[in-house]
């Protein structure tokens, strides 16, 4: 029973962990709407009620860097601001689904086609539901809600910082919450490893599952791509990945209950079921036809133990084994999202206490009772600052601009130069043999991946800077890559004369891959 | 007047009507996702990974692969006893992992690049040879397929002179 509980809060910690960078940006850009741009400002963004409201609702999503949980506040603005809900929903199915650095690691991983494909379906899929939506329940925006204009200034940066903390406690943080609470659930539910075979190439039944396994679950939108092309590298069923990669990135359980309370029981429950069977349909149509040529069907896969409980020893302490799995999946700089979303719900709360009426607020955007302060709103501050008001379109320019530089320069900070990852893939193996000659399992099963993310970053960053991997050396990356996975498998069923096969083997193809990245210095 | 945005009262009359009502979806579809997903075995169990990742037919070696090739191309390979695999699919599967086994080995770039020119010369027109229904005589005609499998082989010998030199 320790054992189902800890696993579950394992999961639940991890997901808001690994979420809370874009929890954090979700109430950021909420922020924004609500304090900068203004009801009016977000309907505008989005294109009003015109039929631009889902292109602009794709490309602010991808553009975006939020996953499923920190696209909430955003819906709830967006709710707010009168926009209707078919744009709000595509948005949020949108926005998780893809963002720039994803779309690349996901171009290394797997058939660049297979994934374009993904891409156009899951696009397709989402207009269509937006459209469907907007048909079937039209007029289901609200009035947009009247707020008071913030004036320009340092008092307006003060009232985006004071909002974020108020959308740290408004009513979409339950439903952040419903969502983790969901993937706790899902790893209770299910055991350690029962989901390895539950995506083989000719499993009838895969796509079905994984549509229930992936409503629940959370994912990032890099672990989906990963996992996506994870499941073609190994055969299995691409109906699966591909509603993995719909499903799994855009609905989880705090999306469905948002969905609920906004739009009631029925409209969101036939909404939810046309997306489910348009997905799956689609899926069905893809399995065949992108179904990669070459390929052995492996006869199980590791892909979704994420999805299940991390525990797999029913007889170890649950509590060490908890501490020992949060330890070694947290990263740093999640940890300080973490810290700070954790800060934003701290100040949120004492402002609820010390200010239920919301002085600091109103202090914050009320105009002063100087004559000048009318045209504060509008006109540029005379004086020494000649503070200079800038019109809207500039700024949102300005954003877009921003946020695309700010994808570019996230790609390349991501993915460092060839020197800098062969250096780190130089550290990681001499730490991955030393544990390999020791036999320390937990620890050989902790560098694999981390080697295998640098693998994959490794051609992404070739490939960023116009430098690509020639075809030999994409060879060498992919042999040493095809030998971890072997050393990884072997260190999990812990055979000791597998595992000293295969670290040999693999180091074998790491100097091999070293040689031909040198060779073309 | 009051900004702050409570807790639970900002977008429904009745908001926790649907978190009570999505849980309530959420525990049928964990019935469902369980019904499906969970018929698999353990993590645990051990299994041998090579013969998992590793089809019968597979050669371990770019030398292996040229010795196959050749008896494939002069008749005088057999399917052998634990191989459900025909020998045309074997044929066309040896073309297509030649560039791995190459780089899994210490084949220079050229010759790399000599077995990879192979391989996609002769791999794709394979396998769409398989997928008419052509049989082993009828691939091995293809024209230029001699000379290749020579030339394979032709590599695979100097590039083994060289490791005997070598451990000498």
């Amino acid at each position: 029973m320790d054992v189902f509980i800890c696993g579950g809060i394992v999961r639940m910690l991890q997901a808001f962990v690994a979420a809370a960078p874009t929890i954090v940006v979700g109430w950021l850009v909420a922020a924004v709407m609500e304090r900068i741009l203004g009801r009016d400002g977000t309907l505008r963004l989005f294109g009003g009620h015109t039929w631009r409201q889902l292109p602009y609702a794709w490309l602010l999503g991808m553009l975006l860097p939020v996953c499923s949980l920190g696209v909430i506040p955003i819906m709830v603005q967006m709710r707010r601001s009168g926009i209707a809900g078919g744009t709000i929903l595509a948005f949020g199915l949108t926005a998780p689904l893809f963002n720039p650095i994803s779309v690349l690691y996901g171009l290394t991983l797997s058939d660049p086609f297979a994934l374009l494909v993904f891409c156009i379906c899951s696009l397709t899929i989402i207009t269509v539901m937006g459209l469907l939506w907007d048909w079937l329940f039209p007029n289901s925006w609200l009035e947009p809600e009247l707020l008071p204009k913030t004036p320009y200034g340092i008092r307006r940066i003060g009232a985006v910082a004071l909002s974020m903390c108020q959308q740290a406690i408004s009513a979409s943080t339950w439903y952040i919450l419903l969502a983790i609470l969901g993937v706790g659930l899902l790893s209770m539910a299910l055991p350690a490893g029962c989901l390895q075979k539950a995506a083989g190439k000719d499993d009838l039944a895969a796509p079905l599952a994984m549509a229930g396994v992936a409503t629940f679950a959370y994912i990032t939108p890099m672990v989906a791509i990963v996992q996506v092309a994870s499941m073609f590298q190994h055969g299995n069923s691409i109906g699966a990945a591909f509603t993995l990669l719909v499903l799994g990135t855009g609905v989880n359980l705090g999306f469905i209950a948002w969905t609920i309370t906004n739009y009631r029981l029925k409209p969101s429950l036939i909404w939810l079921s046309s997306l489910m069977l348009v997905v799956l349909v689609l899926g069905y149509c893809v399995d065949q036809p992108l179904r990669p040529r070459g390929v052995e069907p492996a006869d199980h896969t590791h892909a979704f133990d994420v999805y299940c409980n991390p525990i797999q020893d029913l007889s170890s302490d649950a509590i060490a084994a908890s501490t020992r799995l949060l330890r070694d999946s947290w990263k740093l700089e999640d940890l300080i999202a973490a810290a700070a979303g954790i800060l934003f719900v701290l100040i949120g709360l004492v402002q609820r206490v010390v200010d239920p009426n919301g002085k600091w607020m109103k202090w914050l955007i009320e105009l002063s009772a100087e004559p000048s302060s009318e045209k504060m709103l509008s006109e540029p501050r005379q004086g020494l600052r000649r503070d200079i008001v800038l019109p809207n379109w500039i700024i949102a320019l300005s954003c877009l601009g921003g946020l695309v530089a700010a994808s570019i320069v996230g790609c390349f900070l991501y993915y460092p130069p060839r020197s800098a990852i062969r250096q780190e893939m130089q550290y990681v193996q001499s730490d991955l043999m030393a544990d390999t000659l020791k036999y320390e399992w937990d620890k050989i099963l902790y560098w694999v991946p981390i080697q295998e993310d640098w693998g994959h970053k490794l051609a992404v960053s070739a490939y960023l800077r116009g430098t690509p991997l020639t075809r030999y050396q994409k060879m060498k990356l992919h042999v040493f890559m095809s030998k971890l996975e072997l050393l990884e498998h072997a260190a999990e069923d812990q055979e000791k004369e597998e595992v000293d096969k295969w670290k040999w083997e693999a180091n074998k193809a790491f100097n091999r891959l070293k040689d031909s990245l040198n060779a073309s210095k | 007047m009051n900004t702050s945005v409570p807790l639970m009262k900002c977008v429904s009359k009745r908001p926790s009507a649907g978190i009570f009502q999505a849980l309530g979806l959420g525990m049928l579809m964990i019935g469902f996702c369980l019904s499906f997903g969970c018929n698999a075995g353990k993590k645990s169990e051990s299994t041998d990974a090579h013969e998992e990742h590793f089809p019968p037919h597979w050669p371990e070696t770019i030398f292996g692969a040229a010795d196959r090739l050749a008896a494939l191309e002069s008749g005088s390979a057999e399917k052998g006893p634990d191989s459900w695999v025909s020998l045309e699919q074997q044929w066309v599967d040896l073309f297509r992992w030649l560039p791995e086994l190459a780089a899994d080995s210490e084949l220079s770039k050229i010759e790399f690049d000599q077995v990879d020119a192979i391989s996609l010369k002769h791999g794709i027109s394979m396998e769409k040879m398989l997928e008419q229904g052509k049989t082993l005589e009828q691939m091995r005609a293809e024209p230029g397929i001699s000379e290749a499998i020579a030339t394979l082989q032709q590599i695979c010998r100097q590039e083994l002179q060289r490791l005997q030199t070598l451990e000498q």
